[in-house]
């Protein structure tokens, strides 16, 4: 009988907002992988989004940008990553996804990478430049073969029906982005997203909802999470650890600030 | 053009439509089924073909064209043999980089 993916059994127990922090692997040192998933489960996340560095990220602005770029000038790769994350579960429980682009997915070749991320117990994976109709026709049973979430994503200019569709074919949570924009930490959150987040909120989906892109802080990650499950935050932790002095401490810090645990 | 990880390449060329990392989905068919060729051509070769062009036809050849009549030395065509080429553009927006490479101004 196989384990409830980490996700659901996430969702399943969850009395609190979701938190979910992305970090670029390889970054802001090659060797920082493990030290920033540790310290990002000893302050308290729910969910790591690990980032797989690629040439041309065109869901993601300046910060995220210049990260990817700095970590593949230091010579990150899938097969490196893997290598990173072999022995992640002997500390890491939380449940952990990769984000990337399906290019360097393609070219590892897509059920040997499902494999390895089987075999390092990464549980889902966020892949935005994958249409929806390729992965159903090509690759969900691939996924679902090696217990892999696919994420899907929806936005303020998604039709109701392809949300339902989405919602349909989804498992884990909807990754709700917040703008139609890049990735990016912001000042704040808008009313027009607001009305956004309700409108979603009173369609009754199936799947839990967490809102991501310009999330950055304590009062931007509640205000999401009033209408959702939860949020993501990722340029404003990005942001952070390329100038940490003292990497564990600082990302305990942050995580327990948004939390409002601080 | 990517590396073994599946990351872009910068790409280069003389002309703007070349100078692109990615490659249509027909190309792509076709080179993969086998049923295209693809020659590789210098900006040397292009600029020459673009001469030759312009001065035995009166027709001034877009860069990019001027790679696929580049190809023509390769070719070895016989005379009795038809060979038909995309004509793609027209070199008026490539006049200054004639003037720069083939030295026209010196």
């Amino acid at each position: 009988m196989t384990k409830m993916n980490r996700i659901s059994a996430l969702f399943a127990q969850a009395t609190e907002p979701v938190l979910n922090v992305y970090t670029t692997a390889g970054f802001p040192r090659f060797e920082d992988t493990m030290t920033v998933l540790n310290a990002l489960q000893a302050g308290g996340v729910d969910i790591i989004e690990v980032g797989m560095p690629y040439s041309d990220p065109v869901a993601d602005g300046e910060t995220i940008q210049l990260s990817n770029q700095a970590a593949l000038e230091q010579g990150m790769s899938v097969a490196h990553l893997f290598a990173q994350l072999k022995d992640m579960r002997k500390t890491i429980t939380v449940p952990v996804l990769l984000m990337g682009y399906i290019n360097p997915v393609l070219q590892y070749g897509v059920e040997a990478f499902c494999a390895k991320c089987a075999e390092v117990g990464v549980d889902g994976l966020i892949l935005p430049d994958l249409p929806m109709v390729e992965y159903e026709a090509s690759y969900r049973e691939i996924f679902e073969k090696y217990g892999l979430y696919n994420i899907l994503l929806i936005t303020p200019q998604t039709n109701d029906e392809r949300i339902r569709h989405i919602d349909s074919v989804s498992k884990g949570f909807i990754y709700m982005v917040s703008s139609a924009s890049t990735t990016g930490a912001k000042t704040g959150i808008s009313a027009d997203q607001e009305v956004y987040f309700s409108r979603i909120a009173a369609m009754n989906l199936q799947n839990p909802r967490l809102i991501g892109f310009g999330i950055s802080d304590h009062e931007s990650f509640m205000k999401a999470s009033k209408n959702a499950s939860g949020a993501i935050i990722g340029s404003a932790f990005v942001k952070m650890i390329a100038q940490a002095k003292d990497l564990s401490a600082e990302i305990v810090d942050f995580v327990q600030a948004i939390k409002g645990k601080k | 053009m990517q590396t073994e990880d599946g990351q872009v390449i910068e790409p280069y060329s003389i002309s703007a439509g070349l100078d692109y990392p990615g490659i249509g989905p027909m190309h792509a068919h076709l080179f993969e089924s086998g049923r295209a060729t693809f020659y590789g051509v210098t900006d040397e070769e292009a600029l020459v073909a673009a001469v030759e062009c312009s001065q035995l036809e009166g027709i001034i050849p877009a860069l990019e064209t001027a790679h696929a009549l580049a190809v023509f030395e390769r070719l070895q065509a016989k005379p009795n043999e038809i060979v038909v080429v995309n004509v793609s553009g027209r070199g008026d927006k490539d006049l200054s980089t004639y003037q720069n490479r083939l030295k026209l101004n010196d």
